[in-house]
C-alpha cells in the first residue's frame, strides 16, 4: 500500500469537512467523513488456455488482488505479443477473447494498473465527455500498416496503430462526422449510453458496445476525412492531449 | 492550519511516485497448431484401410496427425473397424495402433478406419 494515498485520503477527509464549515460560515462542533481507502493492485492472475487450433477462440479471464486479500479497483489492458498470430476480438471487464488466426507461438498478456493512471482527459465516471472541441482529421494522416485502398487494404489495423506510438491500449470512445453523417467510434460499452442514438442504428450491436473494437472507422475514412466533436479516451501508458492530437492529425 | 493542510494535500498529490502508474502483469504463451484433418501413419494399411500384411499376427504402428497444410498437429484417433466382424481388435493408446489379428480368413473384406480428433486440453485452472 502506498502510505500517500492513506495520508493523502486522510487529509482529503479533513480538507472536505473544513472547507464545508467555512462556507456554511458556521462552528462545526463535530464532523465526520468517511473515507474508503482501496489497496492498490499489486498481483494479477490471469486463466486460460495455452494450447489452441487455428480458428479456436480463446477466453481468458484476469483478476486484479490486493495481497492482503483487501479490495481493490484496476483497469486491464489486454494485448498479444504477434497479432499476426492471433488478434483480440472482444473485452469485457474482466475477460478477454482471443482467435487464433495462424500456426505459431503468441503471448496473451494483461496489464492491471490502477484506474487513475490510466485514466485521460476524463472528468469523472458519469459518461461525460471531457474531451470536447473539432479536431479535423484527414483520412490521409492517419497512420496505416499498408496504403488505404477503396475496397481494400483491410480493416482498421488497430493493433499496429497502437504499437506505432508506443501504445499497450487505448480505449476510445468519440462522436465523429463525415460531411453530414455521424459515426460513432467505440471501443468500449461505456459509449453506448452517451450517444445510444448514433450507436443505436442502423447496425447496432446485440451486446455491448466493446464487440465493436471500431465501428464504422472503415466506412467514414474512404468519405476522406473526419471531424472528432467529442472523445473519451483511456490509453495505457496515458497520453496527454497534445500527444493525442499528434496522433491524431 | 487548514491551509496548512491543504498545502500538504497538495504537495502529496503532486508529490513523485503518487501518480505514478503502479503497472502489474501476466502473461500466458500459447501454441497454435493447424486443425487436423489428416493421418500420416507407419501400418500395414492401404488407402482404404485394407490390411496389407497377415504376418506377424500383432502390429503396432505410430500415427501422425497432420493439419491442412501437412504439418504435424496433436490429436486423439479413432480406429474403426468395417467389414466381416470378429476377424481384427483394433486399440488406440496416445498415438500408437495395435493391430491384432484374430482369424485368417476373412481378413481381406476388414477396413480400419483411422480418424483423427482434435484434443480436448484441461485447462490451466483446472476447470
Amino acid at each position: 500500500m502506498n502510505w500517500r494515498w492513506v495520508v493523502a485520503a486522510f487529509l482529503a477527509a479533513f480538507a472536505v469537512g473544513a472547507m464545508t464549515a467555512a462556507a456554511m460560515g458556521q462552528e462545526v462542533i463535530q464532523d465526520s467523513v468517511t473515507v474508503t481507502v482501496l489497496e492498490r493492485p499489486e498481483i494479477v492472475v490471469l486463466q486460460g488456455p495455452d494450447r489452441a487450433y487455428r480458428g479456436d477462440r480463446l477466453t481468458y479471464m484476469a483478476r486484479a488482488l490486493d495481497p492482503d486479500g483487501n479490495p481493490t479497483l484496476a483497469f486491464l489492458v489486454w494485448s498479444v505479443s504477434d497479432t499476426s498470430v492471433a488478434q483480440i476480438v472482444s473485452v469485457t471487464d474482466s475477460t478477454a477473447t482471443v482467435e487464433a488466426r495462424a500456426v505459431g507461438t503468441f503471448v496473451v498478456r494483461v496489464e492491471v494498473g490502477p484506474l487513475d493512471s490510466l485514466r485521460v482527459g476524463f472528468a469523472g465516471d458519469d459518461g461525460t465527455f471531457a474531451w470536447e472541441g473539432e479536431i479535423q482529421i484527414e483520412a490521409d494522416s492517419l497512420i496505416y500498416a499498408e496504403p488505404w485502398e477503396e475496397g481494400g487494404g483491410g480493416p482498421f489495423p488497430f493493433q499496429e496503430y497502437l504499437k506505432a506510438y508506443g501504445l499497450l491500449y487505448i480505449q476510445a470512445c468519440a462522436l465523429f462526422y463525415s460531411g453530414d453523417q455521424p459515426w460513432g467510434f467505440s471501443s468500449h460499452e461505456i459509449c453506448y449510453p452517451a450517444y445510444a442514438g448514433t450507436f443505436g442504428a442502423p447496425d447496432a450491436p446485440a451486446g455491448p458496445l466493446y464487440r465493436l473494437a471500431v465501428y464504422g472507422a472503415r466506412e467514414a475514412l474512404s468519405g476522406g476525412g473526419l471531424t472528432l466533436l467529442a472523445a473519451l479516451i483511456r490509453s495505457s501508458p496515458p497520453v496527454d492531449r497534445v500527444a493525442l492530437r499528434r496522433m491524431l492529425l | 492550519m487548514r491551509w496548512l493542510m491543504l498545502l500538504a494535500l497538495a504537495l502529496l498529490a503532486f508529490a513523485p511516485g503518487a501518480g505514478a502508474q503502479e503497472v502489474q502483469s501476466a502473461e500466458i504463451e500459447v501454441i497454435v497448431w493447424g486443425y487436423p484433418v489428416a493421418i500420416a501413419h507407419d501400418c500395414p494399411l492401404d488407402e482404404r484401410g485394407r490390411i496389407q500384411s497377415y504376418a506377424p499376427l500383432v502390429v503396432t504402428c505410430t500415427l501422425r496427425a497432420l493439419d491442412i497444410d501437412g504439418l504435424w498437429t496433436p490429436a486423439t484417433f479413432v480406429a474403426e473397424l468395417l467389414g466381416p466382424e470378429g476377424r481384427v481388435e483394433a486399440t488406440v493408446a496416445d498415438s500408437t495402433l495395435t493391430l491384432s489379428l484374430l482369424a485368417r480368413t476373412g481378413l481381406p473384406g476388414v477396413r480400419v478406419v483411422l480418424t483423427p480428433a482434435p484434443v480436448v486440453w484441461p485447462r490451466p485452472d483446472g476447470g
